[in-house]
């Protein structure tokens, strides 16, 4: 398995200084503790909510798990950038050409401190990004809604603002899941170094045609 | 703002390349075309004549000030649906938006108006309308009824004989609405 060189920044909160850190491997997550904030809350279940999960992930080939952590090693927030699962739609664009940001979450107690933006900066921010089509998919039912005290659409708004100042762009697609609620959404990446007839093919992709 | 989220691009069954584009002055010539082929059948009972200039005008201008939001779906250089959601700026029917769709014949039968109904479902919840109405004429638009009832619109009344054509045939008219909601809620 490659292991990709990790790139790290800090953001200065409230609460103190965040170190921001990129390619996190299992061992090294294995050192770190889990912040229970990201445990179930009455209106919203986190997609990740235990260590195990980042390590796990953190093993699979090119993945990168970026994440935030406190001086005393909380991890407070975390980004993922890895391979869709095999029975997901987006594999049928081309073998290991589309990257997921399938996570990036910042625990309650540190939001609105700018650190969502520096996990996503760095999860973004691989060495193999201009081979591929980076893409999320937005799920209103996985956003804390009743933690953002924001309307959905509000909410939908600024995810497309944050995912925007690294390139992405709205896309229409009939995958069911996505047209389940007006509100979710489908945002895509396009890597430099991507053919027009992989372009070609997202976009049969997109609505099921291919 | 959403506005500059157009133009979108959606691909239909048949692999036709749609884009979606809000309506402006440029594109009225192209609308215009579009209600001139429409068969009578499809334009008999609008409460506008939507071949005459001045019904265009009148609609890019109400899109201007906000009253209204035209989405056009383009094939090429040519408009082949027309999507409108029309509010009340002020009054107690603010929290509503009236939902009105037109697709050419040859675009039937492949999507396209579900896919302009769920960008005005969009829409209406960005302007954070409550409640989206769009009414339909039982026996000529029966297909849209069928399409927006899939898309979680109920009915909501029927007014009999409301709608009466040049022949003297009268017509059942189908209220339809759609409750939008700006958040999640238990149950």
């Amino acid at each position: 398995m490659t292991r990709f060189k990790p790139k790290s920044g800090e953001v200065q909160t409230d609460q103190g200084t965040i170190t921001v850190a990129s390619f996190y491997t299992p061992d090294d997550i294995a050192a770190l503790s889990f912040k229970r904030s990201f445990q179930l809350h009455p209106h919203y279940s986190p997609i990740i909510s235990s260590k195990k999960s980042l390590i796990r992930i953190a093993a699979e080939s090119d993945a990168n798990v970026t994440l935030a952590t406190t001086q005393a090693g909380d991890i407070v927030g975390f980004g993922i950038l890895q391979y869709p699962d095999p029975d997901e739609r987006w594999v049928r664009v081309g073998d290991r050409v589309m990257m997921e940001l399938s996570v990036v979450e910042v625990s309650r107690a540190w939001r609105s401190g700018g650190l969502a933006k520096k996990i996503l900066e760095l999860a973004l921010d691989h060495p193999i990004q201009e081979d591929k089509i980076q893409y999320m998919v937005g799920y209103s039912w996985t956003w804390d809604i009743e933690g953002s005290g924001l309307p959905i659409m509000a909410y939908r708004d600024m995810m497309i603002g944050l995912f925007a100042q690294f390139g992405f762009s709205l896309r229409q697609t009939n995958e069911p899941n996505i047209m389940m609620r007006p509100e979710n959404m489908f945002m895509v990446k396009i890597g430099a170094n991507i053919s027009e007839a992989l372009i070609r093919r997202l976009k049969q992709v997109q609505f099921n045609l291919d | 703002m959403s506005m500059n989220r157009y133009p979108k691009e959606i691909v239909l069954k048949d692999g036709s390349e749609i884009i979606f584009k809000p309506l402006d002055h440029e594109a009225q010539k192209a609308l215009l075309a579009f209600f001139e082929e429409l068969p009578i059948e499809n334009k008999w009972y609008l409460k506008e004549d939507p071949t005459d200039p001045a019904t265009m005008r009148k609609w890019a201008d109400n899109q201007e000030i906000g009253k209204t939001f035209c989405v056009l779906a383009w094939h090429h250089d040519k408009v082949v649906a027309h999507a409108s959601l029309l509010r009340r700026l002020r009054g107690g029917r603010k929290h509503v938006g009236r939902l009105r769709l037109m697709v050419a014949r040859d675009y039937r039968k492949k999507q396209l108006g579900t896919w302009l109904i769920f960008d005005m479902i969009r829409r209406a919840m960005e302007l954070g309308l409550e409640k989206l109405r769009t009414d339909f004429i039982i026996g000529v638009e029966d297909m849209a009824i069928n399409a927006t009832r899939k898309l979680d619109f109920v009915s909501e009344g029927v007014l009999k004989d409301y709608f009466r054509d040049d022949d003297g045939n009268y017509y059942d008219y189908q209220i339809m609405v759609k409750q939008l909601h700006s958040e999640w809620s238990d149950f």
